[in-house]
């Protein structure tokens, strides 16, 4: 069910998405500086929305799903911003736009309630938040390369010829962005190490918590699934010798399927009952 | 490298059927006949792949292959197979998993060794090499405010029909009109310690202030309302209106046993307070608190062999450090070294 959440908590939910709904058109009608001052004050409000929330719940809020999409909006310009600067990857419009998908269930959908509810027992562990701060990283910047893979699928600018100089970064202040392939991969090889981190952290943590570092739970199948997919993306760039830009980045495009069905169906389905259907 | 490719695929493919299958009969499945036999070949796909120049020469490449060797060696090691095969072979008898039931009426005086399946009763799985004695168990819960409570007006008029309940709002300065006696209800203040809730009830011009108290495991403590009507010989029937005041629900925030390992000489070993998230490990075992009933006393504790779980970190370990060297560091450092070429291009010219 659609909600209008008339709380604080829900107005900076809705002030941040406005933001970022503002700031991608603007990016998109070729405005820069405007489009990043309204993804900068996006990006204000969300925190503000995360602080609130901690405040709130009196402990890191990552519990459940609400808490999940709220870190997420949050995170988006923080990551479109080291993609930028670190990776030279670009994209901050389809950034913004996500940003603002990813807050509309905690903003309108019931079902995601902001209601408080006190940590369970097995959610007090030290290898919780890592675990879910981990994945919530990678999840975003695989969504970012998932963008890249749709552009080189549809025939985007692919990488430079082998033996060409690589972009150059002489100048000061400036980033020179990469071509739809060489970002997709970049963004992969960032988002791999964060998602393995995840997995492990979370064998680690069920250990502790239910006695087994892996229980066949339906939501770890579908998370080991997505990390196979990305596993199976490397080996096919190697196997093919990066001649087909247009399936390996098929791989991308099936490995941000897994994710949302990870992240969506996985927790919130009774077709698969576990130890994840916290949310 | 196709085959690899295959088998990655394969097992995807393998991850999501599994996925509707359950957890118990995706275990089942992922240690039948077929899957241990694909197992081993994608054990020998790694080994191979280690074994190939390329991977040899790449630190982050045979770092990723052996800790996947290495954690699918440690489950395996760690199967119930693998504990059955050795118990029969090398006579070594160690368990998989267990569970032991505990009484807290009995703490801290019996000493406990056997370990059950709970599937079944009187299905024994084996001895632990050492004794437990539980020293005691409990039950930690959250804090609760007092807006969390719950009134309730109940009217058992006439007699012989179901009475009528009406739920209201336990919010501090909240006006409930309780209609069914007619009386407006208005909550004042809670009092936490005790617990208890101060309301004022009036019905016209009658005004009455008074205090509902609950006990701490009485599960509502009720408020006449008669003194607001005294008056009237309505209230003097038996079954009249009556508050209700139930306390909070209590949130559990941890379960926690005091557990000491002791051995046949009576000897203390080791002692520890476990919890969710924190077991005790002695002897080869992990001790997990599983389940505790404080009506009945009974605690449950799981336990699970390590056998293989080392190896599984260690491979965790590999597989990660390989990803960041071969994934982060490697790209990182060639660009860090193409530009200082650039930069000193720039000097020279």
């Amino acid at each position: 069910m659609i909600a209008v959440k008339m709380t604080v908590q829900g107005l900076l939910i809705y002030v941040a998405m406005a933001e970022y709904l503002l700031a991608f058109v603007a990016m998109v009608l070729a405005r820069r500086r405007l489009g990043w001052i309204l993804y900068a004050a996006g990006f204000v409000a969300a925190a503000t929305a995360v602080v609130y929330r901690a405040v709130h719940v009196g402990h890191v809020p990552l519990q459940n799903l609400f808490d999940v999409f709220l870190a997420l909006g949050m995170l988006m310009p923080l990551l479109s911003l080291f993609c930028r600067r670190v990776l030279h990857v670009g994209g901050e419009s389809a950034d913004a736009i996500i940003a603002m998908g990813v807050l509309f269930p905690a903003g309108f959908v019931e079902r995601f309630s902001e209601a408080l509810v006190p940590l369970r027992p097995a959610l007090q562990s030290p290898l919780f938040v890592p675990h879910v701060a981990v994945y919530l990283a990678a999840y975003v910047i695989m969504a970012k390369a998932a963008v890249a893979a749709v552009a080189v699928i549809l025939g985007g600018r692919t990488e430079i010829a082998p033996g060409s100089p690589g972009p150059s970064y002489k100048k000061k202040g400036t980033f020179p962005l990469l071509p739809a392939n060489l970002a997709m991969h970049r963004l992969v090889c960032m988002g791999m190490g964060l998602l393995t981190a995840g997995l492990i952290l979370g064998a680690m943590w069920g250990k502790r918590a239910w006695g087994d570092w892996w229980n066949w739970d339906p939501k770890e199948m579908w998370s080991l699934a997505c990390w196979l997919v990305y596993v199976g993306y490397f080996h096919f760039r190697v196997t093919f010798r990066r001649r087909n830009p247009r399936a390996e980045a098929g791989f991308v495009v099936a490995g941000i399927v897994f994710i949302i069905i990870t992240l969506l169906w996985a927790n919130l389905s009774r077709l698969f009952a576990g130890l994840h259907s916290y949310a | 490298m196709p085959l690899s490719l295959a088998g990655i695929l394969l097992l995807v493919v393998l991850c999501v059927v599994s996925a509707f299958l359950g957890a118990d009969r995706a275990g089942a499945m992922f240690n039948s006949t077929p899957l241990v036999v694909f197992w081993g070949v994608l054990a020998l796909l790694l080994a191979v792949g280690l074994g190939r120049r390329k991977v040899l020469r790449s630190p982050g490449l045979a770092a990723m292959h052996l800790g996947g060797l290495l954690v699918i060696a440690g489950g395996a090691w760690g199967s119930d197979l693998a504990h059955d095969v050795r118990a029969g072979w090398l006579e070594r008898e160690k368990f998989p998993d267990g569970q032991m039931n505990l009484f807290t009426h009995l703490a801290p005086h019996m000493i406990y060794s056997r370990v059950s399946v709970a599937a079944g009763p009187g299905q024994h799985v084996g001895q632990l090499p050492f004794n437990l004695r539980l020293n005691n168990a409990w039950v930690e819960y959250h804090p609760s405010g007092g807006s969390q409570w719950e009134l309730c007006g109940v009217v058992h008029d006439p007699p012989g029909r179901p009475p009528i309940h009406q739920e209201m709002d336990g919010q501090i300065g909240r006006v409930n009109h309780f209609a069914a006696a007619g009386v407006d209800v208005k909550v004042l203040c809670y009092d936490t310690d005790i617990p208890a809730v101060k309301l004022e009830l009036s019905h016209g011009r009658d005004r009455v202030i008074g205090w509902v108290t609950a006990g701490p495991n009485a599960e509502f403590e009720r408020l006449s309302l008669e003194s607001v009507f005294a008056d009237e010989s309505f209230w003097l029937r038996a079954g009249g209106p009556v508050i209700l005041l139930m306390p909070p629900p209590r949130i559990i925030s941890d379960y926690k046993a005091d557990l000491t390992v002791v051995d046949t000489a009576g000897r203390e070993l080791k002692q520890k307070i476990i919890e969710v998230n924190d077991p005790l490990h002695f002897g080869g075992y992990h001790v997990y608190l599983a389940r505790f009933d404080e009506h009945s006393g009974v605690l449950g504790l799981h336990l699970k062999s390590d056998e293989g779980l080392y190896w599984v970190y260690a491979g965790f370990g590999l597989v990660w450090l390989g990803l960041i060297i071969r994934l982060w560091l490697g790209p990182a450092w060639r660009a860090l070294r193409r530009h200082r070429a650039e930069t000193t291009e720039e000097a020279v010219r």
